[in-house]
This record gives C-alpha cells, structure tokens and sequence, in this order.
C-alpha cells in the first residue's frame, strides 16, 4: 500500500534530531564526580559531532527520499494515540480491564478500515479478546507469579 | 570415562526425561514471548528445585535456559521482536524470510542451527573446560573495554545504508544505556527529576520497543500482515524441511566459526549470547560470497546468529562451574541452585560430583537434541497460528504481549511507557534511515565500555597517563588488532570491489 508522497532530505532530519538529543543531554547533566562524567561527555561530544557530520553531508549529497509513505498515517497516528491512552488507562482501570476496552477498540478500529462491522461480529470478537485477555492474565499471575496492575477497582 | 557413561546412566531414565522434555518445552515457549527471559523462567523455576534431587532440578533449569535461548528466534522471525536478546541478529535475515513466505524455512533453519550450537557447546564444555577457564581469567577492565570497542566496530555492518546514520544511532544507543545510577561513581544520570528513571533503561524492554513498535504501526497503517503479503493463509510449501536442513549442513564453514565465536564470547563472563550472535552474524557477513544479501533474507546470516548463540548456554557454564563465576544472569540461578544443594564450583565439582555435574552438562545436550521435534512442532504450530491471524486481531495481541514483557521485568509501569516512546522513535528513526540494531548494539555494549573504561583509568591511576592502562596488555592490543581490521576490513572490500569491476571482471 505504497503511495506517493513528497520527499524528504532524511541525513538533515536525522542530523537535526542527533543534534537537538545531544543538545538535550548536554543540558541535562549536572556536577558529576569525574568517574561519572568521563563517559558521558565523551559519548555526547561524539553524538554531536557525527550529528554534524550527518547535516553536512546533507548540505554536501543532497538525498531526498519518501519517508511515511507505508500505509494509512492517520491510521498509524491513532494507533500510537491508542497506545499511550491504553497505557496510561492501565494504571486506573488495571490490565484486565485497559486491556478490554483497548483490545477490543483497536481490533474494531482496524477491522473497521477494511470491513463493514455487524453487531454479531463485535459481539464476538469481544468475547474472543476477553477469552485471551483472561488466559494471558492467568498465566501470568499465576503461572509466572507476575503481580499485574489491579487498577482502582481492584477489592 | 567411567564417571560420563555413569552420568549417561543417571539421564537416560523416564523421570530425567521427562524432565528434559518438559523443560525444553517450558522454555521454547517462553523464550518465544517477547519480554519473557531465559532469566525469569528459571527465577520461576528454582524454589521448585529445591525440593528436588540435585541432578533433577539442574537439569530441569538447564533444560530450560537451552530452550528458552532457542525459543528467542521463534518471535525474532515471525514478528521481529527478538524473544531474548540473543536473538537480536536473528531478526536481521530471519523476519525478511519470513515476509517473503519463507517463515518455515527460516524456523527450520534456526532450529537446525541452534540445535548444532547446543551440541557444540556442551561438547566444548566438555573437553576444553579447564583451558576456557583460565583463557576467561585474562580479561580485565581493559580487555572488556577493548571487546565493547571491537563490538562496536559491527556498526559498520549493520547500519544498512548509511554509515554516519549507524554510528549515531550506535551512540544513541550508548547515551540509553547511561540513564540511571552511574556504574562506578553511583550517581543519577540523565534522570531529569524522575527517580523511576533511575534504574535506566532495560535492554528488553528497549528491544520490544525498538523491533517490535514499528512493525506493529505498520501493520495497523496498512491493514496487512506482514506475513501474508507474499503468501496465502494457510499456504504451504511442500518439502522445506529436508532441502533446508541440507542447506544448514552444507555451510559448515559458516557453522563452525560461528560456533567458536560463540563459545570464545560465553566463556568471558558478562558477554553473553547478544554480542555472540552480532559478532558470529558480522564475521559470516564478511566472510561470505554474498554479502549483499545480508539483511534481505540470508540464510547464512540467520545460520550464523542460531549457532553462536545456543553455544553460549553451555559455553557460560565453562566459568561457572570451573570458577564460580556466572558469565550471565541465567548463571547466577544455576549457581544459586548449585549452592542451595551444597555443590561448590571447582575442580572437586568434576572428580567428587562428577556423575552428577558431567550428567548435568550432558542433559544439556540431550535438551539440544530434544530442540529438534519439538522445534519443528512447535515452530510449526506458532507459525500456523501467525499467519492465520487476522492482522486486526495481531496488532493488538502484539500490543498485548508487548505491554506485559516490558511490565513483567521489573513490575513496572514506566518501563512499559519507555518501551513506547522508544518504539514511537524507533518508527520516526527508521523512516528516516536508521536501523534500530546499531541502537541496541550501543545499548548492550555501553555499559561494558563504561565500566572497563573507567576501571581500566583508575587501575592506572599511578601512570603519567592512565588512560595508557588500556594498551598495556598483549590481549588488549591483539583487540585492538581485530577492532582496526573489523574498522578497516568495509573499506578494504569496497575498495577491491571497484577495482576489480574498473577492470570489468566480476564484483
């Protein structure tokens, strides 16, 4: 599903990102024993130097390339949206749950782009997410004695 | 001689089997869960070996680490999220095999491979124990530095494309691995105000984030597996297995220095089975004929990374059991469960356990072995079930699996939310030219560079430069060697391949 988009020079994005991370680090160092610094600001001046390396040769091989263009982007940026809101719901309604309502939103989601939905289908799909959802939480808080986050309803 | 047909003895009834059979299963499946390591498996299992016979629990815990480590490739080929960190390589050639329709090929391949790893490593456990003993003794601060140098120098090899964008995402890599309490003077680093942060970023969780985010976004954006879009559910190749299995066995070249590599790299201790399949998956990329074929689909490539890394299972066992030392966390269990049933590594180990610690080994073999059907089944079966899935129904389920390895490392939340913000970077970044293995390599080797770096300054505290601590050593400076020609090698071949097509001869 490749379709055509416009190009980007990918050394200068990638060289701006190098640079920006670097600057970021840079700032986010305080007064550090020797043993500790040594190191970092080694790697940092590297960073910075091969993130200015990468802007010149982008100045130097100027080399434009389509970047995003694999698939719906919309679709991809929901997904990422979803994901993050999933997480975060972990914390309050636990995993079980999270994972009921982001489970089952992501696949109706998806399905949604492709197929017509019935109510019999999201019937039981959801009824499948919530078989797998419970067989993964089983496994792993009984079998592999992984304490999974309750949330607020827990008793 | 008398003490291993003895051992033999001890393994070859029904309740060892068993044993063998169950753990090996136990562990194929759970190394094949992103997130899952060989570690935490065996964390599960030790209490439960308390309570058995010396022998039994060693060779359940045994059992297990051998098929967790093999298990890794399952998830590494079928949705490019290396199960363990070993195989990380695995992914390079294995997932693109994979999205051409050549998934059971790949699976029979690793099986293969790994199988012949296991072998070797328990037969070099076997006979070279006492001398890999003392060889692991020689590395100091220095020589670790110079090993974390050398594995660097395999940036050149696995950023496809560009070679500054692979040097910078190798020190991105470098720059994670320094977030949380600094290794020698035990400060917080880079933590801006979170103290969660403190405990830095773990290299699973950086994995799934890293290999499997990106791919997930992809499936959602386009709707499609990624492994049905050559082939058709439920296709079928007929007769992969015996031309896949003849096409292993007919590189033995690849194999065997794959295999060395292996067990050089697991008898130093804190080296394990990652930097083993990248330094056996590069040395097989410059050694072969088709170089360019590498990160496309090889299976020489995919051969190279298996077999390194099912050596180190028993190659760490060499410092482990020769001097008590665990040359990784998996070790430190085995170790542990040694000690709870009054085992003491050393030489007493091998002349008064003997039956005991020579039937230990040897049942990791057996588990090698026992790899082969279960592998094929179990390869199979997991297969079948990716492919059939529908891709609305994988992208979450990945999701899933994803968000509960990266949450049952540490029982932590902020882990799970690092792991997707890495794997959001891992898909801008890949976008625009990087690949994420130089990140993970620079994750896995940064810490090792750091440590032999800054001890390796303070051993040489009373020079003039201390710094020149790191030249001293004649193995140090044969590092050095390799790391130069690894450096040096890229340009030396591009070179002779221009010149030889200025001469319009063959490339």
């Amino acid at each position: 599903m490749k379709t055509a988009r416009a190009g980007m020079n990918t050394d200068a994005l990638g060289g701006l990102f190098g640079l920006g991370l670097t600057l970021l680090f840079w700032f986010g160092r305080r007064s550090w024993s020797p043993l500790s610094a040594m190191f970092p600001n080694t790697v940092l001046i590297t960073m910075g130097a091969l993130s200015v390396g990468l802007l010149i040769q982008s100045l130097v091989r100027r080399e434009v390339r389509p970047v995003f263009a694999e698939g719906n982007r919309t679709r991809i940026v929901a997904t990422a949206v979803v994901l993050f809101a999933w997480i975060w719901a972990i914390r309050y309604l636990g995993f079980y749950l999270a994972g009921l309502v982001f489970f089952t939103g992501l696949t109706l989601y998806i399905a949604s782009a492709s197929r017509r939905l019935t109510a019999r289908q999201v019937a039981i799909w959801t009824a499948i997410v919530a078989v797998e959802l419970t067989a993964l939480y089983f496994v792993f808080t009984n079998l592999l004695a992984v304490r999974l986050p309750a949330g607020v309803f827990a008793p | 001689m008398d003490v291993l047909t003895a051992a033999l003895g001890q393994l070859f009834v029904p309740y060892h089997l068993a044993i063998i059979i169950g753990g090996t299963t136990v562990g194929l499946f759970v190394g094949a869960m992103p997130g899952l390591s060989a570690t935490m498996a065996l964390a599960v299992l030790l209490p439960f070996t308390f309570a058995m016979p010396a022998l039994a629990g060693l060779i359940g815990l045994g059992s297990v680490y051998m098929g967790a480590i093999y298990g890794g490739a399952f998830s590494a080929i079928l949705i490019n999220a290396p199960g363990t960190p070993s195989s990380i390589a695995t992914t390079f050639d294995g997932y693109p095999m994979a999205k051409a329709g050549r998934a059971e090929e790949a699976l029979t391949a690793a099986t293969i491979a790994s199988v012949l790893g296991g072998l070797f490593g328990v037969f070099a456990l076997l006979v070279l124990a006492p001398p890999l003993a003392a060889f692991s003794l020689r590395f100091g601060p220095p020589e670790y530095f110079w090993v974390a140098v050398l594995g660097l120098t395999l940036i050149g090899s696995l950023s496809a494309g560009s070679l500054l964008k692979g040097l910078l995402g190798g020190a991105l890599g470098v720059l994670l691995s320094i977030i949380g309490v600094s290794p020698i003077g035990g400060e917080s680093r880079f933590t801006y105000g979170f103290p969660a942060l403190q405990g830095g970023v773990e290299l699973i969780v950086a994995l799934i984030g890293l290999f499997v985010i990106p791919e997930l976004l992809v499936m959602a954006g386009t709707g499609i597996a990624a492994l049905t879009r050559t082939t058709s559910v439920g296709s079928k190749r007929k007769g992969v297995m015996w031309p896949t299995i003849k096409r292993v066995l007919s590189m033995p070249g690849n194999l065997l220095r794959s295999m060395v590599i292996g067990e050089i790299v697991s008898v130093i201790p804190g080296a394990g089975g990652n930097i083993a399949g990248l330094l056996a998956y590069n040395e097989a990329k410059r050694a072969s004929k088709h170089p360019e074929e590498y990160g496309k689909g090889s299976i020489e490539g995919l051969v190279a990374s298996e077999s390194s890394n099912n050596v180190t299972v028993a190659g760490s066992m060499v410092p482990l059991l020769t001097l008590g030392i665990p040359g990784a966390p998996p070790d430190a269990l085995i170790l542990g469960a040694m000690l709870m049933h009054g085992l003491r590594p050393g030489a007493e180990l091998f002349s008064v356990s003997g039956v005991l610690t020579y039937g230990f080994i040897l049942s990791m073999g057996l588990s090698a072995l026992v790899m082969l059907p279960i592998g094929l089944l179990g390869g199979r079966l997991i297969y079948e079930t990716v492919v059939r899935v529908p891709p609305y129904f994988l992208v979450p389920t990945i999701a899933t699996m994803a968000i509960l390895g990266s949450y049952a490392l540490r029982n932590s939340m902020t882990d799970v939310m690092i792991m997707l913000v890495l794997g959001i970077a891992g898909y801008v970044l890949k976008e625009l030219g990087f690949h994420p293995a130089p990140i993970a390599l620079g994750l896995i080797l940064g810490p090792i560079a750091e440590t032999g770096f800054v001890q390796a300054t303070l051993m040489g505290s009373s020079l003039t430069y201390p710094f020149l601590k790191l030249f001293e050593s004649p193995l140090s400076r044969i590092l050095i060697a390799l790391s130069l020609l690894a450096i040096v090698w890229p340009w030396f071949t591009a070179w002779r391949h221009r010149r030889q097509r200025a001469r319009g001869g063959p490339a």
